[in-house]
């Protein structure tokens, strides 16, 4: 694979032929390569180009800005194209070596390192994951687990960038570079999505690191750290900078450290001086330590940083730095327009020198390197995307967009030299994505090429993406097209409707007496529907307070409850009761987030408001808990359900639980039969009606998609609760665990569920669902024959959804359903594996020539807010984050 | 009415040394001329009762009651000088006045006697439902006088007794066929109390509304009429044992407090319980809001 896409690059071979390849649908998945004698299979060659990519961009994205490579990890000689060289050397290089680190390493292992043992996990990450145990070896840790990245990590990555963003671009030149450097650290925190490796991975890559130096590690502990003199290395940082480096999880930072003191002096600035010190290294407030354990290894690194003597240049970059901001309040309304206008000159590093404070941190078009590298890259990436080949486009686009927003140091010459003497090494080893330049043009390549796709982002995306000054300056015509994008898109996030609960209404046919074997029975119920509703009354009160425990506060309670139930025997009108009240409070469209706040429409609000503070508003959201989600945050439960999930897990009753299973099992698969109709020509009535009849039909379909989707997420819930563990168990008791339970027959046959909708053209409306009750698995799951089955049939309907193919009306069917499945893929309990094994297909056969695989041909049930409501995780907020 | 809580603090504040007799109404009404007579009576009905709860222990120790008694009863059989005294004065309300002078109900004072005298006369503890019957029509009482004394005490108590007993209870009857009425003259259909408890309903509030209205922008399903003042304590009980109740099986509701309401208690109607003192003007029905509607909505395309 590394030979085809090295081929491609040095172009032996004509990249037609590749695309093409990959877009064959056909059997032949292996793409023979005689002059080489290598035969390389499409799934391998999508995830080496993926890590490529992701390999590539890591010192723009990454956090360890670090000019150098650890002496013990020599960097390896130049590499010819072949696998297993490459993939040696690889592992030697990475001084924790394991066996996970293949060349598909970066999308390796340890999406379960908890955040604040990143480093640690990082370095273990090859032990740490019982799922390359369980896979073929050279893909053990094949694909991105990134998508669940912890999430004070995150939050922590977002709202560095966010900050550095607001302040960035007029920045004056020697600062700028101080903030790139952060920004790259947290653009590298923020792309930790592939895994959590990061640290070891940076490290180990050090790439295109000019070999200056490395900062101290033996600068050992935290507390020293700070003060030290700064060697006038580029790159260094420094961690002591609260700003920069907020504490993960800390309260808002501290006025003092935010304000140093400031001494105006007006020494003449050179550029020369741009890897300053940051503001904050002066201070009355000692840095005391690290917030984080992840904060730990960047102090470290920031050891070398020194202090007390510089502290006057830092205070002059303070000042300087000040300054530039008020200069791009001032300026800021024009700038995003001027610069499509005034691309800057090639040499404009000598005006920097002049007007060091008018020279905004811009990628410049004219300074991409390796640009027909590049479009074949794009052409290349894309041809996956389309070709689903990838596990999950929104995850592609996420990277995409961070490689968009992306901060690398401005190329001082001498790197510039240095990546370019690198032409006639490898074209492999080649940095084609260190530069911001480059992963500018190429993030503009990737969305002018899925357009398609990125058109059907909600409004919010759309407008940040149209507003974007990159966009703007590497492509006025993609520019153009957002914004008609924008205006045309109906995918406005609705915020989510009222709070107010509605209770279950008392019916005579199943509430009254004589559905009661007694008087006391009837009585219990009585009481216990009244209890019942106490019990949420107050945890809608109560459950946002700070230090409110539901099981403290209502654990009692319940199990009082489900003590009278037991005794009258009344299980079953009591499920009935929970799940009216769960349908209820929860089908309608829920937005992450509680129900307290109304989400989104305040998210989109701040876009309207002026740019500076919209930001800091935007910024405050993104480091609140749960204010931002990837494109792929784990399943949950939001809202009220929150509240139904708990009062199941606190009440651990089994005859409860089992009735729910039964009520549950029989509404969805009723609800799974719910005709679908599809509008055929036959209805000639005036165009009114027809439309008033085709929102009718939306809305009903809609509905029922949303309830079965909460139905069977409870299902899942339910019935995988008592096998949930909070850590992978170990391969054997996993194996001993599938055996175990694959002797009784699961809640639901989900294979038959999901072939008969197959064969019924029924997808858009199962799958979905199916999704969501999948996504509940535990660990063993996936391991059980029937569940196993049925995610390779999800697999396949998958690889054969391509979007690109999709008529019009489809497409957004189509979307849905790629979206969901691209979620499910990256759940924590699917095996990492599972998305690039190749052993699912010969498990499942699907009906070929089977053009309507995807469901319904002829129309599309799915609109925007569907699609919105259906995929909550990708809006605004996964994206916002990173402009 | 609906009283904010600072008015009602100050007529509770009157009626602390209040007793339960006409002119002590009286006096209330004149002190508070701008509020009806209702509602200053439920006011003070209710704290009367409070008071009574807090104080009635003492009065139900036995040897108080015996001291009652002897007081009342003794000197009648045994002290010849009380027995003239009453024959010479047998109108006199001997009873009435000895429950003015220890500050306790009339009504309670003749039913602690009454109890007591029986229990002597049959040597036993009567069964409550002789005893309430006695009460009601004194003229089972074997006792003339006492009898006469009894009579007394129950029509001059404006709190306790079968009297106000069927006072209140006609009060709320009342209103509820006014509720109904109501309801005819809007032309809602509704399903009353009676009704629903033949459906076999296990919660039943005095109307509930076949098709929703919304009064005041809250939808309501249910209306429960209450021919007294909603207080703190008796609006607490009445959610807990009552409205909540409804509210679980009927969804929100109406709550009519004839006599009014510390207006700080309608703060549940966001929640789905909301609080009038009479029946409400401002309602919106289905058919209303689609007439509604239609006007609004070809103006609003001119």
């Amino acid at each position: 694979m590394a030979a085809i896409l090295d081929s491609v690059l040095s172009q032996r071979i004509d990249p037609n032929k590749v695309v093409e390849w990959l877009k064959t649908v056909q059997e032949r998945d292996s793409l023979p390569f005689t002059d080489r004698g290598i035969t390389v299979q499409k799934h391998e060659f999508v995830s080496f180009l993926l890590n490529f990519l992701r390999e590539q961009s890591s010192p723009a994205l990454a956090h360890h800005g670090t000019p150098a490579k650890t002496p013990n990890r020599p960097r390896p000689a130049a590499q010819t194209g072949g696998f297993s060289d490459r993939r040696a050397s690889r592992s030697a290089r990475s001084g924790t070596a394991s066996r996970s680190s293949s060349r598909v390493q970066l999308f390796s292992p340890s999406s379960s390192a908890s955040p604040g043992a990143e480093c640690d996990a990082a370095g273990q990450s090859g032990c740490l994951s019982g799922v390359s145990n369980f896979s073929s070896p050279s893909f053990s840790t094949s694909w991105s687990p990134a998508s669940r990245p912890p999430g004070s990590e995150r939050r922590h990555s977002q709202r560095v960038c966010l900050g550095d963003f607001m302040a960035s671009p007029p920045d004056t030149q020697p600062s700028p570079f101080q903030s790139q450097k952060s920004r790259k650290k947290s653009m590298a925190v923020g792309a930790q999505w592939r895994g959590g490796r990061g640290n070891q991975h940076t490290d180990e890559m050090g790439f295109g690191d000019t070999g200056t130096k490395r900062p101290g590690r033996e600068g050992g502990g935290h507390g020293k750290s700070r003060e030290q003199l700064s060697p006038p290395s580029g790159g260094s940082l420094n961690f002591n900078n609260l700003e920069d480096f907020p504490p993960v999880g800390s309260s808002p930072i501290s006025p003092l450290t935010s304000k140093p003191s400031r001494r105006i002096n007006p020494t003449p600035v050179s550029a020369e001086r741009p890897r300053s010190k940051p503001k904050t290294c002066f201070t009355s407030t000692p840095f005391t330590k690290p917030s984080s354990p992840q904060m730990g290894a960047e102090v470290l690194e920031g050891s070398m940083r020194v202090g007390s003597p510089l502290s006057l240049q830092e205070e002059r970059e303070l000042l300087k730095r000040e300054k530039s901001k008020r200069a791009q309040q001032a300026a800021s309304p024009c700038l995003s327009s001027l610069e499509p206008c005034t691309p800057p000159k090639t040499g404009g590093l000598g005006g920097a020198k002049v007007t060091p404070e008018l020279q905004p941190l811009c990628p410049e078009r004219s300074k991409v390197a390796y640009a027909p590298e590049l479009d074949l890259l794009a052409e290349l990436y894309c041809a996956c995307i389309s070709e689903n080949l990838v596990p999950n486009i929104f995850l592609e686009l996420f990277f995409v967009m961070q490689l968009l927003t992306s901060l690398s140091p401005d190329s001082n010459d001498a790197e510039v030299q240095d990546s370019f003497s690198a032409i006639n090494s490898d074209v492999l080893e080649r940095c084609y994505l260190k530069q911001v330049h480059n992963c500018v043009y190429f993030a503009v390549a990737v969305l002018e090429n899925q357009f398609e796709l990125v058109a059907h982002l909600d409004k919010g995306t759309l407008r940040l993406l149209a507003e974007n000054e990159r966009v703007a300056s590497f492509s006025p015509t993609l520019r153009d097209l957002l914004v008609q994008a924008q205006d045309k898109s109906s995918a406005e996030l609705s915020p989510s409707v009222s709070t107010f609960i509605h209770s279950v209404p008392f019916q005579p046919d199943t509430d009254n007496r004589s559905n009661f074997g007694n008087d006391r029975a009837f009585h219990t119920f009585k009481k216990q529907r009244d209890v019942f509703y106490e019990v949420l009354r107050e945890w809608e009160d109560f459950h946002n307070e700070p230090g409110w425990s539901f099981e403290a506060s209502l654990g009692g309670r319940i199990r009082g409850m489900m003590n009278q139930l037991t005794s009258a025997g009344i299980h079953s009108h009591f499920a009935r009761l929970f799940l009216k009240q769960l349908v209820q409070m929860c089908k309608g469209p829920q937005m992450t987030g509680s129900p307290g706040e109304p989400p989104d429409a305040d998210l989109l609000g701040m876009l309207g408001a002026d740019s500076l503070g919209r930001l800091k508003r935007l910024e405050e959201r993104l480091i609140q808990p749960h204010g931002i989600v990837g494109p792929c945050p784990p399943p949950s439960f939001p809202g009220h359900q929150e509240f139904f999930r708990d009062f199941i897990q606190t009440s651990s009753c089994c005859q409860l639980n089992q009735h729910l299973q039964d009520s549950l099992c029989q509404q969805l698969l009723q609800l799974d039969e719910v005709s679908i109709l599809s509008p055929s020509a036959s209805i000639k009535e005036e165009d009114e009606d027809r439309d008033m009849e085709q929102q009718d039909e939306k809305q009903r379909f809609s509905s029922v998609l949303l309830l079965a989707r909460l139905l069977a997420k409870f299902l899942g819930f339910i019935s995988f609760l008592p096998y949930q563990t909070s850590e992978r168990p170990s391969r054997e008791i996993q194996d001993t665990s599938a055996a175990l339970r694959s002797k009784s027959a699961p809640v639901l046959d989900v294979c038959a569920v999901l072939n008969d909708s197959v064969r019924r053209r029924r997808t858009i409306l199962t799958v979905p669902w199916v999704v969501e009750f999948l996504s509940m698995m535990d660990f063993v799951g996936p391991l059980l024959p029937c569940y196993r089955t049925a995610l390779g049939t999800l697999l396949l309907l998958y690889r054969r959804m391509q979007l690109k193919r999709s008529a019009d009306v489809c497409f957004l069917n189509n979307l849905l359903l790629v979206s969901v499945l691209g979620w499910l893929f990256h759940i924590p309990a699917i095996p990492e594996d599972f998305f690039f094994t190749a052993e699912f297909r010969a498990a499942v056969t699907v009906e070929d020539g089977n053009p309507g695989l995807a469901g319904l041909v002829r129309r599309s049930h799915i609109f925007f807010s569907l699609f919105f409501c259906s995929c909550s995780f990708i809006s605004l907020k996964c994206f916002a984050g990173l402009f | 009415m609906r009283l904010s809580r600072a008015e009602y603090k100050d007529i509770v504040r009157s009626t602390e040394q209040l007793r339960p007799t006409r002119q002590c109404m009286k006096m209330l009404k004149d002190r508070f001329p701008n509020h009806s007579q209702s509602t200053l009576l439920s006011i003070f009905s209710l704290e009367y009762q409070k008071r009574t709860k807090r104080t009635i222990s003492r009065h139900h120790a036995a040897d108080v009651i015996e001291g009652h008694y002897q007081r009342e009863v003794l000197p009648k059989k045994h002290d010849r000088k009380y027995l003239n005294e009453a024959k010479a004065r047998p109108t006199a309300p001997v009873l009435l006045e000895m429950a003015n002078e220890v500050d306790l109900s009339p009504a309670l004072m003749a039913r602690l006697v009454l109890d007591r005298f029986l229990q002597d006369m049959k040597g036993e503890m009567l069964s409550k439902p002789v005893l309430n019957s006695m009460l009601k029509d004194p003229s089972l009482i074997p006792d003339q006088v006492l009898a006469k004394n009894i009579y007394q005490c129950t029509i001059n108590d404006c709190c306790y007794g079968p009297l106000v007993d069927c006072i209140k209870h006609a009060i709320g009857e009342e209103h509820e066929v006014l509720l109904r009425d109501k309801l005819k003259e809007r032309n809602l259909s509704f399903l009353d109390e009676n009704k629903l408890r033949t459906m076999g309903y296990d919660k039943t509030p005095d109307i509930i509304l076949e098709v929703p209205i919304a009064v005041e922008g809250h939808i309501v399903h249910w209306i429960e009429s209450k021919a007294s003042f909603g207080d703190d304590h008796s609006h607490r009980t009445y959610l807990n044992e009552q409205f909540w109740s409804y509210w679980n099986r009927f969804g929100p509701g109406l709550v009519i407090y004839w006599y009014g309401f510390i207006g700080e208690l309608d703060c549940q109607r966001d929640r789905g319980i909301l609080l009038k003192d009479c029946f409400p003007t401002d309602i919106v029905t289905l058919c209303h809001a689609t007439h509604q509607q239609s006007p609004e909505s070809t103006e609003g395309g001119q």
